[in-house]
């Protein structure tokens, strides 16, 4: 396996990350990943995340749960067994609408919560290695990987944009 | 038990979350989405809930009104259930500095307006048996509040509808003891509105021949029981073992650090 080599600093406070982030930028240091204990708002940004197509996936799913939804009930109540509900018509769509609702919203929030999961690498035994375990708590990490660029003036420029506790990591 | 065992268990629930600002951004649109969805999932489930009785065509449950009837009442015992188990976990767990008067009065301003909806639908039910000339829906109606079961129909009147009026005084919506009376006497109400639609309604019938009194069985007893020692066990289990507060909501609706937000 290919050794991997990992500088990280971190901060106490969301403000001095954005700062810092910003001036690595400005030295052409390439982030590897900013971990923090709450989403930062603003950070997207700053890192140029590219928006997430989560959303577009989740409204995927959503048409073709209503396209089952509708479909499956359509089909079973004018081909499959037709039933005689008062002489009503067996292609009734407004006491088709909760069924197609639900299903929207089945299929919605699945492709969602796996999307997010199997995107993120995220799951039971998931081998994902936290550096530092404060991240979950008060400290907002910056990871550089070293293959981006000299170790040296990573570990500089982390001392200079203020950040504490700079370690170098090999998984 | 042994520490490392916790760490595992723990671990293996965490998924390996790493707090990586690309999972938050994801996480974030995710939330969004899901709770956009959820909100019509509440009209949606309780319209449903309500179409259970209202789509039969037993005098007293075939109502148009159900559908808004049920969904306010859900959020009006819902925000009650979860004040009356919210001011007890606030001080057995000491939360004072997390939830506060402010949020206390926020929801009880939910529960004087939903209450007040649900206080509404049960005139508008009145009034609609009343103006429908149907004699079976209107006995339902008289005998609900005059009938054997009379107690019961004003236990819930005065439970849902005149309690709750007392958050209109800012000194009573801001206090903790006030709110956890109040909100036990919403829940009381809630139960025998539920009492009273199920089994008013019931005990009469088109024929008298049918006519009864309810009793419940030993077993309906064990059940409602049941339902109470099973929601306090998972309760419990998820109050000790799990944070309470999601305090990365929390602090990320401070917004201490989007741009728009920094003090220049």
């Amino acid at each position: 396996m290919k050794q991997k080599k990992i500088v990280s600093g971190y901060f106490t406070d969301d403000k001095d990350l954005i700062v810092a982030i910003k001036k690595l930028q400005a030295r052409n240091i390439a982030i590897a990943d900013v971990r923090t204990p709450f989403p930062v708002h603003g950070l997207d940004t700053v890192l140029k995340f590219k928006r997430s197509r989560l959303p577009r996936a989740g409204f995927i799913a959503g048409v073709i749960g209503l396209c089952v939804g509708l479909g499956f009930q359509a089909w079973v109540f004018t081909k499959a067994w037709p039933l005689n509900f008062g002489g009503k018509p067996n292609f009734s769509l407004p006491s088709f609408i909760p069924v197609t609702f639900e299903l929207t919203v089945l299929f919605t929030a699945f492709a969602l919560v796996f999307g997010f999961l199997i995107r993120s690498k995220l799951g039971p035994g998931s081998d994902a290695v936290l550096y530092d375990e404060a991240v979950t708590d008060d400290h907002f990490q910056i990871l550089l990987d070293v293959k981006d660029s000299n170790e040296e003036t990573m570990l500089q420029t982390l001392t200079e944009v203020g950040a504490k506790g700079i370690q170098t990591h090999e998984v | 038990m042994v520490p490392g065992v916790k760490k595992k268990i723990y671990a293996f629930l965490s998924f390996g979350w790493t707090g990586s600002a690309k999972h938050w951004a994801r996480h974030e649109s995710m939330s969004l989405i899901l709770a956009g969805l959820a909100a019509p999932l509440v009209l949606s489930v309780h319209t449903i809930v309500s179409f259970d009785f209202a789509t039969s065509v037993i005098p007293g449950w075939h109502t148009t009104i159900f559908p808004p009837y049920f969904v306010s009442g859900a959020v009006f015992s819902g925000f009650a259930m979860v004040l009356t188990l919210m001011i007890i976990t606030r001080k057995a767990i000491h939360l004072e500095d997390y939830i506060t008067k402010a949020h206390l009065e926020s929801m009880n301003k939910i529960i004087i307006a939903t209450g007040s909806v649900v206080g509404i639908a049960y005139i508008t039910e009145l009034f609609v048996a009343w103006y429908s000339g149907n004699i079976y829906e209107q006995y339902a109606f008289v005998n609900r509040a005059f009938g054997p079961y009379w107690w019961a129909y004003w236990i819930m009147m005065t439970c849902n509808v005149v309690t709750p009026q007392l958050f209109w005084f800012k000194k009573i919506r801001r206090s903790f003891l006030a709110t956890f009376i109040i909100s036990i006497f919403v829940n009381i109400g809630m139960w025998f509105e539920r009492f009273v639609i199920i089994v008013t309604s019931l005990h009469r019938d088109f024929l008298p021949s049918s006519w009864s009194m309810y009793t419940p069985t030993w077993v309906e007893i064990g059940i409602y029981i049941g339902t109470f020692g099973l929601f306090f066990t998972l309760f419990f289990l998820f109050i000790r073992f799990f944070p309470v507060i999601a305090i990365a909501e929390v602090k990320s609706v401070l917004k201490t650090s989007a741009e728009k937000f920094i003090k220049k």
